[in-house]
């Protein structure tokens, strides 16, 4: 017990100075290397779920890229756990003996609590968070080409609990998670023109915030979700805007003679990334939420769109059409340009809450994508034309 | 080259003066930029461009070439023929929807068919056409007129289509 309590109040303080770890304490490694992975074993859970939450479990730690799970006398680090009425009660030890990594009681149903358990680990190896209990939402077309209908779904990142959230019977495009993952923005022309809505997922309510004249697209919300930047072209051409998240009149942030869409904001609300055709292809653009003079991105690519700015602040991902259909990453700091995906038709990034892998859509379908590596695993489900997805933080 | 010339600042004034016209008429000047030309505050949503006719008008239909929303000299006699078309109609409200290729990503492209819309509403503004009778709607690369991506069926889509609504 007294163990247990000071484990809790140390391991924190150990994970901001991962280095200072391996000197202080004789537990494995502790510390990755970024693309290093650490061997783990799963003891096969207990419970009448047990053996597909195993599964869940591994393919959880499989996908965060930070380990490895092999057998049980290969691995560093062991993890079990319980399925019990409430959730499950899991717990990591290191094979060199010592205090658990984890050991705590995770609630709700087996398949998120497992998802949860699997993020503690995540968080407390690396130090960063996981994203195994991250949700999906997206576009999926049907019907045929020339009048086909989109519609906006909902799946948790691993594609289980795949649900139609829509039947608009209509367009809908660009589906986005508030931050607290409540709430979903999107446009749809179900009254005929361009609006957005907002869909409560607690009340299964959904409102329209904005349908002004012209295009109400795109719609992204402020860090601490109260506003909105969006782009609409009731001015006759397409702007980008910040409006609250509960309607009212917009700001205009941009003015110019091309089309301003897309806009992202950057994780401490300072400032909005958005697309520009102004200088003639289109490229990303930085502008203050109240303003002022856009600052052009030098991506390197003449036909970058779709920013998404990092959780840790420090990257903007995007689409670059002109490759064929690649991701790109621009770092803040260095000003340096990367392409993170192979093969081509990728699209729509969006970044998990490790600031490392991205959900993108790829030909249609649904893919994560280790930036750091290049690969891509299938987000699986039955739909095709899946289209513009966006990842809860 | 005078004569061009001489049309672009008469075509420059009648933008600029349509300009302070709308934005008297539309009643709600928005922010302090309405002195930009490329300004044509749109109007209040009329109609359903889902179901407008874009048949009687469909050989008015503009093209576009990749990624540009400029209106090319050949297609601008196409919007003589329209603007005779609404000055002889002035009760008709119509919506131009803009589409694009399938290339590019759905966010842009739907905000590029939104602007070539638009860009023919200014055109047809420039023209003495009312903008209280223009809407617009873009609906990026998802209604193709033409299947595929080859080089005909790209030409083909990337077009601003005008529809009489009912």
């Amino acid at each position: 017990m007294l163990l247990s309590v000071s484990m809790r109040l140390i391991l924190p303080l150990l994970l901001l100075a991962p280095s200072l770890l391996l000197s202080q304490d004789s537990a494995p490694v502790i510390v990755i290397e970024q693309t290093r992975k650490v061997d783990v074993a799963i003891s096969p859970i207990a419970g009448a779920e047990g053996p597909a939450m195993t599964k869940v479990l591994q393919n959880d730690l499989e996908r965060s890229g930070a380990c490895r799970v092999v057998e049980p006398a290969a691995a560093s680090l062991t993890l079990s756990g319980t399925i019990t009425p409430a959730g499950l009660a899991g717990r990591v030890l290191p094979k060199a003996g010592g205090a658990p990594l984890v050991d705590s009681s995770f609630n709700g149903d087996a398949r998120r609590a497992t998802h949860q358990f699997a993020d503690a680990f995540i968080q407390a190896l690396t130090g960063t968070p996981g994203f195994a209990s991250s949700k999906i939402t997206f576009a999926s077309a049907s019907g045929t080409k020339k009048n086909s209908k989109k519609e906006i779904y909902i799946c948790d990142i691993d594609g289980a609990n795949c649900r139609q959230l829509t039947q608009d019977g209509a367009l809908g495009y660009g589906p986005k998670f508030s931050p607290d993952g409540n709430k979903i923005a999107y446009s749809s022309d179900k009254s005929g023109y361009r609006d957005t809505y907002i869909i409560d997922l607690s009340s299964k309510k959904r409102s329209i915030v904005a349908q002004f004249p012209g295009q109400n697209t795109g719609a992204a919300f402020s860090p601490n979700g109260s506003t909105l930047a969006l782009s609409l072209s009731k001015f006759g051409n397409p702007e980008i805007c910040t409006l609250s998240s509960s309607g009212g009149e917009p700001t205009r942030l941009t003015n110019t003679r091309g089309t301003d869409c897309s806009p992202c904001w950057s994780p401490d609300g300072s400032q909005i990334v958005y697309v520009s055709d102004e200088r003639g292809s289109p490229g990303l653009y930085l502008i203050s939420p109240t303003g002022g003079t856009p600052e052009k991105l030098n991506t390197e690519s003449s036909y970058t769109t779709e920013p998404d700015w990092s959780p840790d602040g420090k990257k903007i991902a995007y689409s670059i059409t002109s490759g064929g259909g690649q991701i790109g990453v621009y770092d803040l700091e260095t000003k340096k340009t990367r392409i993170v995906s192979r093969g081509s038709g990728l699209e729509s990034p969006s970044w998990t809450r490790n600031s490392r892998h991205i959900i993108c859509s790829q030909n249609g379908t649904l893919v994560l994508l280790d930036s750091l590596t290049g690969e891509a695993i299938k987000v699986p489900n039955n739909l095709s034309n899946n289209t513009e997805p966006n990842t809860t933080r | 080259m005078k004569y061009t010339y001489l049309s672009l600042l008469a075509l420059l004034a009648i933008l600029s003066g349509c300009a302070d016209k709308d934005k008297k008429g539309d009643g709600a000047a928005f922010g302090d930029s309405t002195d930009n030309i490329y300004d044509q505050a749109l109007p209040e949503r009329s109609g359903n461009p889902d179901t407008a006719d874009y048949d009687t008008l469909k050989s008015e239909t503009v093209f576009f070439s990749y990624d540009s929303f400029t209106i090319e000299a050949k297609e601008r006699p196409k919007l003589d023929k329209l603007a005779n078309y609404l000055s002889n109609n002035s009760k008709t409200k119509i919506v131009i929807a803009g589409h694009t290729d399938a290339r590019g990503t759905p966010q842009y492209n739907l905000a590029l068919s939104e602007k070539r819309a638009n860009a023919v509403r200014q055109y047809l503004i420039g023209l003495g056409a009312s903008g209280s009778n223009i809407s617009t709607i873009g609906y990026g690369e998802d209604r193709p007129s033409s299947e595929g991506e080859s080089d005909s069926a790209n030409n083909a889509n990337r077009r601003a289509a005008p529809g009489i609504l009912r």
